[in-house]
């Protein structure tokens, strides 16, 4: 058995003090040429890996860390550190990016520093000033059971009319308040009865009228999937590329029906923040903002992307929404809103 | 000369283990769980999450929006009741268990102890998973009985109160299984035979005896399967309706969704309230069986 004697011990402490410099300043350099980003878990993460980080790589010769979870968390990692956050890029909610700008953390996008912001239509960027650019949306429309529902409806308006009247029976579900959309589906139900942001109680009304025939609301993505794959419901609102994607995966009994108006659509408000390493970051923006990845992307994951230049394949081309037939929420004011909703959610919905 | 086997014990070392073992935990503790309990209490009066206390900033505000809205309230209440329920019913329903596994010289005890410890393994999201399946429209249930002719149409067994009591009592049961266990295996057999050879029944006998010795067990998986019940947030989620909201829901809802810290802050600091309430309340019972 080996003896440390107390010298021995000494010396070898000595010596890691003196050598612990030269490892805090190797791991800051290693930093300098590596950012942090977020997304969301399975097949997305699969998307951002295989599809986008390969080209930043080649690009900049970065490393990137990915951070998974949902805004709400990564907001909450930045906030509790802004002088350095640990993010450098965010997936963020549509509502929650304007927290970010209202806190001066988010970095300004601009086409000198992020060249595909260019061909980038307004409706994904302007609602945030070019703070946060969108790099995929999905469309909401009814996804129904065909062996039981023959004719689904085709707007807001005759799917409350028609549920409402229990011509569906208990078979309907929709998003709950507490869902990170679910606002903004309500917004929707208010804006398809001749509401919005200033009159958001018909969006209520809507879902009062249902309400006895609502099997569940729904609270995340993976919960609506289960109560349709399980056949727990019969019909409901959801989006198109998740519904595209489970039909392609074998539901063979399962139908989707766009909307003919008001059809709400919606995606991640990509974002730099600041103090962090922001040239890299912009450059990650870039590449998530390529036409190349993006179309991978949408492959994998069944959501259209949003750089004009992006050609779909013919077999999937009518699957895909035209931006412009679509509207997004005020989002800025239903950030402001939203308190209140919950209130009467609590009060109209949960009672 | 004494040799160092029988030198003489100080008192010092009568006393119990020294209090320097309790330094790791107790600085884990203070880390990890009192400094940031300190900093929720000032979110929930209104002051942001800061070493630096700004005495202008505290406010009760969200401590009125709390105990002004009848809406929480009757979440406080439903949630305080369903630990309640979940842990009554899983004492009735653990105790027997209990019993067999201390008393029974079965070759099956093994067996069933390995049973009750498979919640613990699989976990709540698992298992939560399962009951979906099991209670679901075209679930076991709903087939086994449609299968028998007892319906027509499926029963709507999910998004209800009993879903969710049905599987926190799975979930949860070897909370109260092993405490009670625990308790039973010091209870000298040899008091039950007293009191039947002293003409008592086997119910006097285990209500007089057993039960009364082996309460402590009872109060301890009572207290733990109540904390954890009133505390969990994915069970309630899914398996819960619309109206079954309780207040690790509505914590999650205000810090996600309504992005209001502040008011989290309130409802955490209530629900901890609510549990530590029935802490207090069991130690004042166990003190008073001290005494008597």
């Amino acid at each position: 058995m080996t003896n440390i004697s107390r010298r021995r011990l000494l010396a070898a402490t000595a010596g890691a003090i003196a050598a612990s410099p030269f490892l805090v300043s190797s791991l800051v350099h290693a930093k300098d040429n590596r950012i942090v980003v977020t997304s969301l878990g399975g097949l997305w993460e699969r998307s951002i890996r295989r599809d986008f980080i390969p080209l930043f790589k080649k690009r900049t010769g970065a490393d990137v860390d990915i951070v998974l979870g949902g805004p709400s968390q990564w907001m909450s990692q930045i906030e509790s550190q802004p002088g350095k956050p640990p993010l450098d890029t965010i997936d963020n909610s549509e509502t929650l990016a304007y927290q970010l700008m209202a806190q001066d953390m988010a970095v300004k996008l601009t086409e000198d520093k992020v060249p595909n912001l260019a061909d980038i239509p307004p409706i994904f960027r302007a609602p945030w000033d070019d703070y946060a650019a969108m790099y995929m949306y999905s469309a909401a429309g009814f996804f129904y059971n065909k062996e039981k529902i023959k004719d689904p409806p085709k707007s807001w308006v005759e799917f409350f009319e028609r549920a409402g009247k229990g011509e569906f029976g208990k078979s309907l579900s929709l998003p709950d308040i507490s869902y990170g959309w679910g606002n903004a589906f309500i917004w929707a139900y208010a804006a398809a009865h001749g509401g919005g942001i200033d009159n958001i109680e018909l969006g209520f009304d809507a879902i009062e009228r249902v309400k006895p025939y609502v099997v569940k609301f729904w609270a995340n993505s993976g919960e609506v999937e289960r109560l349709i794959t399980s056949r727990e419901v019969d019909i409901g609102v959801f989006w198109d590329g998740r519904i595209h994607s489970l039909i392609e995966g074998g539901a063979d009994y399962l139908g989707f029906q766009r909307m003919d108006s008001h059809v709400l659509i919606s995606g991640m408000a990509s974002q730099v923040v600041k103090n962090g390493n922001e040239a890299l970051a912009l450059e990650f923006l870039n590449t998530l903002l390529d036409p190349v990845p993006q179309l991978r992307f949408h492959e994998t994951i069944n959501y259209a992307v949003t750089n004009a230049k992006v050609q779909y394949p013919e077999a999937r081309k009518n699957q895909i929404l035209p931006a412009s037939e679509g509207i997004i929420p005020p989002y800025r004011e239903l950030a402001q809103l939203t308190p209140g909703m919950i209130q009467t959610w609590n009060q109209k919905i949960r009672t | 000369m004494l040799s160092k086997s029988t030198a003489p014990v100080s008192m010092k070392s009568l006393t119990g283990p020294p209090k320097r073992l309790l330094v790791p935990v107790t600085a884990f503790l203070a880390l990890f769980y009192l400094i940031p309990l300190a900093l929720i209490t000032l979110m929930s009066a209104g002051h942001p999450p800061s070493f630096s206390l700004g005495l202008e900033l505290l406010n009760l505000a969200h401590y009125t929006k709390f105990l002004s809205s009848p809406y929480y309230l009757k979440v406080l209440l439903d949630t305080v009741l369903l630990g309640l329920i979940v842990a009554l019913i899983t004492a009735i329903l653990a105790y027997p268990v209990a019993y067999f596994l201390v008393r029974s010289r079965s070759r099956y005890r093994g067996f069933i102890y390995f049973v009750t410890l498979i919640p613990m393994a699989v976990g709540m999201n698992m298992i939560t998973l399962g009951w979906l399946i099991v209670l679901g429209r075209n679930g076991f249930v709903n087939t086994l009985l449609d299968s028998l002719g007892f319906i027509d149409q499926p029963l709507g067994l999910l998004y209800t109160w009993p879903a969710m009591v049905v599987g926190l009592v799975n979930v949860i049961f070897t909370f109260m299984v092993l405490p009670i266990a625990a308790v039973l295996k010091n209870v000298d057999p040899s008091l039950e035979r007293a009191a039947r050879n002293l003409g008592a029944g086997p119910v006097r006998t285990f209500l007089m005896v057993t039960l009364p010795l082996s309460a402590e067990g009872v109060a301890a998986g009572f207290l733990a399967v109540f904390m954890q019940t009133s505390g969990a947030l994915v069970m309630p989620l899914l398996l819960g309706g619309t109206s079954n909201t309780v207040l690790s829901v509505s914590i999650w809802e205000q810090y996600a969704v309504a992005n209001d810290r502040y008011f989290a802050a309130v409802l955490s600091l209530i629900l901890l309230a609510a549990a530590l309430s029935v802490l207090w309340l069991q130690l004042k019972i166990s003190k008073s069986r001290e005494v008597l």
